[in-house]
């Protein structure tokens, strides 16, 4: 504790010389020890002076020698000092050269579009398609281009919560690598030649007549399918085939979730997880607030129960959420109790809970049940706590049962994701179907009534594809937005020969990737922006997707290329034979179908014209079904057969899980700056994969942070740089899929190492429908002697270890709510004196509060942050020398020991000092405090002195090193947003808590004479948050949500002892737990 | 080759720094600002806002009709000027200049005259909605032949309608009808107001 205070002594003395004032007597309350990497609970590591002297320097990484190396090689070997040489004399040239004001142009529309106002968006509801979740968005439109997403607040899936990936996919969109006409390949010798449509069309139709009339076979392969207009239009174009076929793909699919309800309830679906109405969730695996089946919904509905705002403290209740997982993931860190073990254990601890319950305290429908209590019966909670070595022991998974069994019908048990595709996923979640039907969630939590429809991926419909490509029993293949050379585990299906023996290949995509390389004619598809669409995500819900500008490139729409080749006189069925185009057959499918569904009074065009505006359609809602009539479905026991008696892993090995990251998931947005440069959550590495490793893994082996290692599964060797990440198991490794992609683009190529060679298939018994297996294989490591240094953010902004942060847990809170305030109990603002006079808001003060207790740190706020503010990418060694651009970063912290800590995650970003210590140091007065509580800094006036960046504790202000606005290239530059300045090299920015859309709130509200309302302002990070933890608003009304907030026990203020007085506020970070969260690891105090 | 040495190169580095400073000085000498006053360039078409504002007196949110909706003002389009010239006119060079510009689909090039920084965010909605009267800002258009940029539209220039020396008395009496000779500033005047 006083070593604690010494050290803070070191760091800040004015801090502590005024805290001393404060009485030892009110100290009874110890925050946590917040750490960020292992290697600061070794011994007095603040104390060593290599760290201090690190520490003390501008940055953290020196740049000087690195960026020395990186000028030569950029500028042709100008270096900095003969730069300086140069610049003088180019002086006196470059002033004169500004005398003269160039001659810019005006050039008015020559029919001006009658909705579009040049300077004033225009905002189209559509549906992203970048992945299968189909969540709503809101396109806004400048001047008849897409700058921005958001999601619909109206779509009953996202709620108008957008992920990252929706996000950047605007990025995507204007992507300057995309493919831009069509492209007629040879490939016999490789070569490859632009080509016009027309030429590709009267080929293609001319073949595919050709394998029509001679009843040939043609394939389709995609991915999956959101909308139910697609998959029809593809059916009735193979319907002119006679053995025509539709395989939809997913690497990632979970698809051992419909597998595993067929076999227990009978009907093969993806559940919808009501976690809105589950005050106890059990994860055995299950990424579903990073990766699941519907990651914005869960983390919508899993935040509502994470609320304290507004609740008496004495009588809080917060949902509570355990988690059982191999990788630390996104819902491993958000857990208030987490255990790590390896792939494959999941299941053992979801045997282990239904054998205490079922068998050992014969609790439940299934207590009598012979079936069950067989297959649970070698599952004792004894010896599975034993093998994995949980902490606690047998007692964990007892109490786990206790309490599942205290919360029933208001628990939820979910299992799975990538990391948990082992050779038992089927039986994990087959496991997991009892524990919920044992405790009567199933058709209260768990409803299997509204599924997610989109779930159509098959890998044994691609297996059995590829075996009859292979024997050259296909005559057409069309893949559409499907990359199976890249993702499908090529080695077993034997894919690149499989498409050697296919006369026709067509690749569609808008890339041309991997699976191009392999094709007769790679044909551009239209960007989701660009297209018609729509999406079905569940029973209830229709949603419409509309295009927002006019085609770039030389795209065409996959559909109307089959509306165009259909021409050639092929006899396909129903709508697809008299559809005009595309549009035309979206709007008549949905007069068939939906409109017919929905049974809308007025007319059709009403109806359709309704739902274009609104993007979503709820079938359940517009019949007046309210609620949720679920009805529980009877578990079937015979699907436990399938279950593998318990059997021990070895001790010795190694185990792999390969999962996906939450940025690139399989790497189709390879090439996406924004997301390849977006910090892992949780690593906080970005650019690159890597192998994840336990410290005392890293220990055993004597490996380090960057140490290149090979690792070899079976046949196979890849190497990576290593990460040692806390919180795992010490016989699992597990690396990121989606990286070292080869054909996507500028950004994706070589960027990391591609590790879908090492997926496997399951080898099952005989007749067993073939899966893919993510995790569990037995790896070998063995050191290179190579180092990679990996564009690491976490120690950049590091606060030289001041107490910035705190949590605490629910039963602390209810007895004391006063100590979920205390950063520090030393550090006391109210034995402050201020030197400073208060500023006087008349008007707004705009201020901010975030709740950390619901942040899940998915990092969706910092691309709609990069979106709306045009923040620049500065590549992977830039950030090496700490100068990412990010207004606004999400901060990861641990606490307790390093074998299994807990996860802390806080968004930082400028706090809008009222003491503002940037504004004092300005010598040219570029950063000043506006009359509303913005620190604003004014970019023409900065001269980069960088004093402000110094002087600023909270480590939020970035400096353009270079004109990295320079790297957007070509159709890139369209993404910018017109309303806020593209900053230059040599300047500092930071956050401005959305100027540009703070004055468009008043701008709105002065329209109708009014001031803006609480609610009707929000920052881009608070709009696109899924767990609406981020709160803007006006402090100068009482009644406005950030004021109550801001008033409530659970705030605090960064660093409060500065007196700098931040316009943010945080709501402290309060577990579920019982007992202390810090007690027992005594690593809490420096030592 | 030539060698140059240490010495000749700091002379050299101090020669050119020395210019620069009296190059920049000069410039600023004749240029005391960086304003544009007065600038008034020839047009692809020599459109007189005399002829349409002052004699024929059409209202200026007839061609710039989104002045009161958005930051920019707008150029009117082809088919605004065609609502007039497709009968008003038509023998006119310039006239069928436009109207061959229509048919090919082809803008007009005008040459922008009042042109602030990119980092300056101004905008003619909640200034008209002030009731500042277009003539504070762009002088008496409808004596213009060709239009020239009459005010200085700096910063400082922005700056002393905002604080109140400058303020066009209609909008003072809307906004502050009991301030005389005022003081302090009668709109905002916060770096962001117009800097993003």
């Amino acid at each position: 504790m006083d070593n604690q205070h010494e050290e803070l002594g070191k760091t800040a003395p004015h801090a502590t010389q005024l805290a001393n004032t404060s009485s030892q007597s009110d100290v009874d309350f110890v925050p946590p020890r917040h750490w960020i990497g292992p290697e600061e609970l070794q011994g007095s590591y603040w104390k060593d002076p290599q760290v201090q002297e690190k520490r003390s320097q501008e940055f953290y990484e020196k740049p000087v020698e690195f960026i020395d190396q990186l000028d030569r090689s950029a500028q042709g070997g100008v270096a900095r000092r003969d730069f300086l040489t140069i610049m003088g004399a180019s002086m006196a040239m470059a002033s004169f050269a500004c005398a003269r004001r160039p001659v810019h142009k005006i050039i008015p529309y020559v029919v001006k579009p009658e909705e579009i106002t040049p300077g004033v968006p225009n905002w189209y509801a559509s549906t992203c398609q970048e992945c299968a979740q189909a969540c709503g968005v809101l396109v806004k439109n400048r001047e008849g281009r897409p700058i921005k997403l958001e999601g619909n607040p109206d779509h009953p899936v996202n709620r108008g919560s957008l992920c990252s990936r929706g996000q950047a996919s605007v990025l995507g969109l204007y992507d300057p690598d995309r493919l831009k006409s069509p492209v007629s390949r040879n490939r016999l010798d490789g070569t490859r030649k632009d080509v016009d449509w027309n030429a590709v069309d009267a080929s293609i139709q001319a073949q595919l007549k050709k394998i029509a009339g001679q009843g040939g076979r043609v394939k389709v392969l995609s991915g999956e399918i959101q909308g139910e207009s697609t998959r029809r239009l593809i059916k009735e174009f193979l319907s002119a085939f006679s053995g025509g076929e539709h395989i939809e793909f997913e690497p990632l699919a979970l698809e051992e979730i419909p597998a595993a309800q067929s076999l227990s309830y009978g009907n093969s679906v993806v559940p919808r997880y009501r976690f809105d109405e589950a005050q106890y969730v059990l994860s055995l695996g299950s990424d579903f607030l990073g990766n699941g089946t519907s990651p914005l919904e869960a983390t919508k509905m899993w935040s509502e129960r994470r609320k304290l705002a507004g609740q008496n403290p004495a009588q809080a209740q917060l949902g509570k959420l355990v988690c059982f997982e191999s990788m630390m993931t996104l819902t491993g860190a958000n857990a208030d109790q987490r255990y790590p073990v390896r792939p494959g254990d999941e299941l053992k601890v979801a045997m282990a809970i239904a054998h205490d319950l079922i068998v050992k305290q014969k609790r439940s429908r299934f207590a009598q049940d012979a079936t069950v209590l067989a297959a649970l019966q070698s599952y004792s909670p004894e010896v599975v706590a034993s093998e994995l070595g949980l902490s606690g022991g047998a007692e964990s998974i007892r109490k786990v049962a206790s309490e599942l069994w205290e919360n029933q019908g208001k628990s939820i048990v979910v299992a799975g994701s990538v990391q948990t595709k082992t050779a038992v996923g089927v039986s994990l979640q087959v496991a997991a179907n009892l524990l919920n039907s044992a405790l009567e969630n199933e058709g209260k939590t768990v409803d299997g009534s509204m599924n997610y429809s989109y779930q159509r991926s098959s890998f044994a419909a691609l297996s059995r594809l590829a075996e009859e490509m292979k024997a050259g029993k296909v005559d057409a293949l069309i893949v559409y937005r499907s990359n199976p050379v890249y993702a499908a585990p090529k080695g077993l299906l034997g894919l690149t020969d499989g498409f050697k023996r296919v006369p026709l290949v067509i690749v569609v995509s808008e890339h041309e990737d991997e699976t191009a390389a392999l094709a007769d004619y790679v044909l551009p598809d239209h960007h989701f922006l660009e297209n018609w669409g729509d999406a079905h995500p569940n029973q209830a819900i229709y949603s419409l997707q509309q295009p927002t500008l006019a085609p770039i490139h030389s795209s065409r729409a996959f559909q109307d290329s089959f509306l165009v080749w259909r021409k050639a006189g092929l006899a396909v069925s129903g709508l697809a034979s008299k559809a005009l185009d595309w549009h035309d057959y979206l709007q008549n499918n949905w007069k068939e179908t939906v409109y017919q569904q929905v049974g809308a009074s007025g007319s059709f065009d009403q109806f359709w014209n309704g739902t274009l505006r609104a993007g979503v359609v709820d079938v359940f809602a517009a019949k007046g079904i309210s609620g949720n009539k679920m009805s529980p479905r009877a578990f079937r026991t015979a699907s436990l057969g399938g279950v593998p008696k318990y059997s021990a892993l070895s001790a010795d090995s190694l185990y792999l899980a390969l999962y996906a990251k939450t940025s690139l998931y399989d790497g189709r947005n390879a090439n996406n700056a924004w997301l390849q440069e977006l910090p892992d959550s949780i690593s906080s590495v970005t650019w690159d994969n890597y192998l994840n490793l336990s410290p005392a893994l890293a220990k055993k082996l004597d490996f380090n942070d960057d140490d290149v290692v090979e690792m070899i599964s079976d046949d196979r060797t890849v190497q990576l740089p290593v990460h040692i990440q806390p919180g795992l198991h010490p016989q699992l490794v597990s690396v990121a899929v989606g990286y070292g992609r080869t054909a996507v683009g500028r950004v994706g190529d070589h960027t990391g190492v591609d590790v879908f060679p090492l997926v496997q298939m399951a080898s099952g018994a005989k007749g067993a429908v073939p899966s893919l297996v993510f995790a569990g294989q037995k790896v070998n490591l063995r050191k290179t002697g190579k180092f990679y240094k990996l564009a690491l953010t976490q120690w950049h902004t590091a606060t030289e270890n001041r107490p910035i942060i705190n949590d605490i847990t629910l039963a602390e809170y209810r007895k004391n709510p006063a100590h979920a305030a205390h950063t520090d109990p030393h550090l006391r603002l109210e034995t402050v004196p201020s030197m400073w006079s208060k500023h006087e808001y008349k008007g707004y003060r705009w201020g901010m509060a975030i709740d950390l207790t619901s942040c899940t740190g998915c990092s969706a706020c910092m691309i709609a942050c990069q979106a709306e503010n045009n923040i620049p990418v500065v590549g992977r060694d830039q950030v090496r020398v700490s100068r990412q651009m990010h207004w606004i970063k999400i901060d990861r912290y641990y606490s307790g020991s390093v074998d299994n800590p807990n996860v802390i995650f806080q968004p930082m970003l400028c706090q809008h000092c009222e003491n503002a210590p940037c504004e004092t140091v300005c010598p040219v007065l570029a950063t000043v405090h506006d009359d509303e509580g913005l620190n604003v800094q004014v970019y023409n006036r900065c001269v980069g002195t960088r004093y402000c960046q110094n002087n600023c504790p909270y480590k939020v202000r970035r400096f353009n090193f270079f004109d990295h606005w320079k790297a957007y290239e070509g159709t890139a530059n369209l993404v910018w947003n017109p309303d806020v300045t593209v900053r230059t090299r040599g300047i500092m920015e930071k956050c401005t808590f959305c100027v540009q859309r703070i004055r468009d709130a008043k701008d709105q509200a002065k329209d109708v004479g009014d001031r803006v309302k609480d609610g009707m302002l929000k920052t881009a990070c608070q709009q696109t948050c899924p767990a609406d933890a981020i709160v803007f608003g006006n402090l100068n009304d009482p009644e406005s949500r950030v004021s109550k907030m801001k008033e409530s026990p659970q705030a605090f203020r960064v660093l409060e002892v500065l007196n700098t007085l931040p316009a943010v506020s945080y709501m402290t970070k309060v577990r579920n737990q019982a007992e202390s969260a810090h007690s027992g690891h005594g690593s809490g105090h420096a030592e | 080759m030539v060698r140059i040495s240490g010495t000749q190169k700091k002379l050299g580095v101090a020669l050119s720094l020395l210019v620069g400073f009296f190059a920049i000085g000069g410039v600023l000498w004749v240029f005391p600002t960086a304003s544009n006053q007065g600038y008034a360039p020839e047009q692809p078409i020599p459109f007189s806002h005399k002829l349409h504002a002052g004699d024929n007196k059409i209202q200026c949110l007839y061609c710039h009709s989104n002045a009161d909706k958005s930051r920019h003002a707008t150029i009117p389009s082809l088919n605004v000027c065609l609502n007039c010239h497709t009968v008003v006119k038509t023998d006119s060079p310039y006239i069928q200049q436009i109207q061959k510009a229509f048919a090919e689909g082809k803008p007009i090039e005008w040459i922008r005259v009042h042109e602030l920084p990119d980092h300056a965010y101004f905008t003619h909605k909640r200034h008209v909605a002030a009731g500042v009267s277009c003539e504070v800002c762009h002088g008496e258009v409808a004596k213009m032949e060709r239009v020239e940029q009459k005010a200085p539209l700096t910063m400082g220039w922005c700056m002393e309608c905002h604080r109140g020396q400058t303020t066009p008395p209609e909008v003072l009496a809307k906004y502050h009808p009991n301030m005389k000779n005022p003081k302090g500033p009668v709109a905002p005047v916060n770096c962001n107001t117009c800097h993003n």
